[in-house]
């Protein structure tokens, strides 16, 4: 059995749409409509120790639920979760002690204590010895340069400071699964990189299972080296970044400045020799669309054969244009 | 360090943290005392109120008053809101049980409020009222047993509230109605010996009397000897039929959360 493992999970919530108006709300007083959302339609997953893992979906795919039913925070409707072989919801209390969990959009911190109070309690929610406890602060300090703040309030910290002492939190018992819901909301660029750098490490160094949900494409692309698409409560697509590619189906783009006008007969002759559509971008310069998995070689021998060009580009389609073109099909 | 204790440790730092707020807390629990204990030491002119004559009335009333405010606390408002706000979350990924760790919470937050609010305001009631302190070292004892019961009882009273922000969403509403319930039922403000006869019978079945009435009656040595550990015994007894409730409570909500959005 696998470290992670979620068969045919499922969630439906119950949602009370409310009428309009002050008369609506009288209506609703007595008993409104009800509507049954299944916000999980039967999600498999599996996630061994030291994979990272990306989540993507549209808003309202079922992202946070799936994580919020791995957390134990939710009780699956139907289907079965496993993860260390434990029943995150009915196991919570033995289960959470494994894991870390960070949404970057809420704090977990206390709002009216310093970070450090609020460390210390930690620690000892999780039974962490003392001196463990430092070293790995001491650690977590080193990487997202906390220790600056450690004696201000929760609530008076920017919110970049918040979302890396919400992640120093969720690292400081040493969880073998991390779940992270959006974890570089409001970091600048230079902490991102390092989050991104730290939990590369985590999994490869302590085979730390990452599983992380975000929308900047970025996160998924430098931490993990699988993608995980939910679309309508179910997975769309389980594969690495390049499959996700080929799936989609986008080709690479050739981007060629001439440096001298180019005539129309010219770009005649190249789209004759490639399979691939030719824009012209301008006086000077054309692009070359090329199909899914097409080398660009044969596009290149045809534009230079036609005269010199003083520079060409090749352009990989952006993960957000896969990731767009995923959602669009499954619509 | 235990959680419990980190629990208890927060909730006393809590109680310590706003400077206004220990201020405010003191200055309209002694209002409420001073007006309260004329009130009644006034009654008690033309000679004892309901079997108590003046020193020990307004001992009772004083005590009473200030014990339940120290041990009522504001669990349902805190649970309430974690619910409301969708923090429960956060509480969930942690490996804690919320009623226990509400109940130790509010344990430390009772024994600060002890020692920022009861225990001044007494002082300051002692320069002009009549109230006595206890004669007898082992009374000591006792009341603080059962004002650490009493702590126990209101925490759960108010965990059990705040629970019901499941059903209701918003908890404001019950919260009223359960400090109203305190104030007219446990004997915070009309000791329970003042209540008509019939009110007397609905209070010995309530849990409520246990918040104050039982540790300001010890307070006054009113009772001693072994009907004192009957009273004792009667606390522990809500104290565990409210634990019970807590749990099943929370066993219930467990399954019927929802964290809505993100």
């Amino acid at each position: 059995m696998a470290f992670l493992e979620a068969r045919g999970l499922q969630r439906t919530f119950v949602l009370r749409p409310r009428r309009r108006g002050v008369l609506g709300a009288v209506r609703d007083l007595f008993g409104g409509e009800r509507t049954v959302v299944r916000a999980l339609d039967g999600v498999d997953l599996e996630v061994e120790p030291g994979q990272t893992v990306g989540l993507l979906g549209p808003n309202g795919a079922g992202k946070s639920t799936t994580v919020k039913c791995l957390a134990g925070i939710l009780e699956p409707t139907g289907g079965t979760v496993r993860v260390a072989g434990r029943d995150p919801f009915r196991e919570r209390q033995a289960h959470v002690r494994e894991i870390g969990v960070l949404f970057g959009q809420r704090t977990q911190l206390w709002w009216d204590l310093a970070v450090q109070e609020a460390f210390d309690l930690l620690l000892a929610v999780y039974g962490v010895p003392e001196a463990a406890g430092r070293e790995r602060l001491a650690r977590l300090d080193a990487l997202l340069g906390i220790g600056a703040f450690m004696r201000v309030p929760v609530r008076e910290l920017s919110l970049g400071q918040r979302v890396r002492c919400d992640l120093a939190a969720a690292l400081l018992h040493g969880p073998r699964l991390l779940l992270l819901d959006e974890p570089t909301i409001g970091l600048d660029v230079t902490t991102r990189l390092r989050v991104r750098a730290f939990l590369r490490d985590l999994a490869a160094r302590e085979g730390v299972a990452v599983l992380l949900t975000s929308h900047d494409l970025a996160d998924v692309e430098q931490v993990c080296e699988r993608v995980v698409v939910i679309d309508h409560g179910k997975v769309a697509f389980d594969g690495d970044l390049s499959a996700m590619r080929a799936r989609v189906g986008l080709g690479r783009v050739v981007l060629v400045e001439a440096g001298r006008p180019v005539a129309d007969a010219d770009l005649a002759v190249v789209g004759a020799a490639v399979p691939g559509r030719v824009v012209r971008r301008s006086e000077t310069a054309f692009a070359v669309h090329l199909g899914a998995g097409e080398g660009a070689g044969a596009a290149v021998a045809a534009v230079v054969s036609r005269g010199p060009v003083a520079d060409l580009h090749v352009q990989e389609p952006s993960t957000e244009e896969v990731v767009a073109a995923l959602w669009e099909r499954g619509r | 360090m235990r959680p419990g204790l980190a629990a208890a440790r927060l909730g006393a730092t809590h109680r310590f943290t706003w400077r206004l707020e220990v201020v405010v807390a003191a200055l309209s629990a002694l209002a409420v005392v001073v007006v309260n204990a004329s009130l009644w030491i006034a009654a008690a002119d033309h000679g004892p109120v309901a079997g108590l004559a003046k020193p020990a009335l307004g001992t009772y009333v004083v005590v009473a008053w200030l014990v339940a405010v120290a041990v009522g606390g504001r669990v349902e408002e805190w649970v309430g809101e974690r619910f409301y706000t969708g923090a429960i979350a956060s509480d969930l990924v942690r490996p804690m049980d919320l009623h226990a760790w509400a109940l130790a919470r509010h344990l430390g937050r009772s024994a600060a409020s002890m020692l920022l609010t009861a225990v001044p305001v007494f002082a300051v009631m002692g320069l002009w009222f009549p109230v006595a302190l206890p004669r007898h070292l082992v009374t000591w004892g006792l009341f603080a047993v059962s004002v650490s019961l009493a702590a126990v009882v209101g925490g759960q009273i108010g965990f059990l509230v705040g629970l019901l922000a499941f059903r209701l969403g918003r908890v404001t509403g019950v919260a009223h109605l359960k400090a109203a319930a305190v104030w007219l039922l446990s004997g915070a403000m009309i000791p329970i010996f003042a209540l008509p006869v019939r009110v007397q019978d609905l209070v010995a079945v309530l849990p409520f009397q246990a918040l104050a009435h039982v540790p300001a009656v010890l307070f006054t040595e009113r009772v001693t000897g072994p009907e004192a550990f009957g009273l004792l015994g009667l606390q522990a007894f809500w104290a565990l039929l409210l634990w019970g409730a807590c749990r099943l409570g929370w066993a219930w909500a467990q399954r019927r959360i929802v964290v809505w959005g993100g």
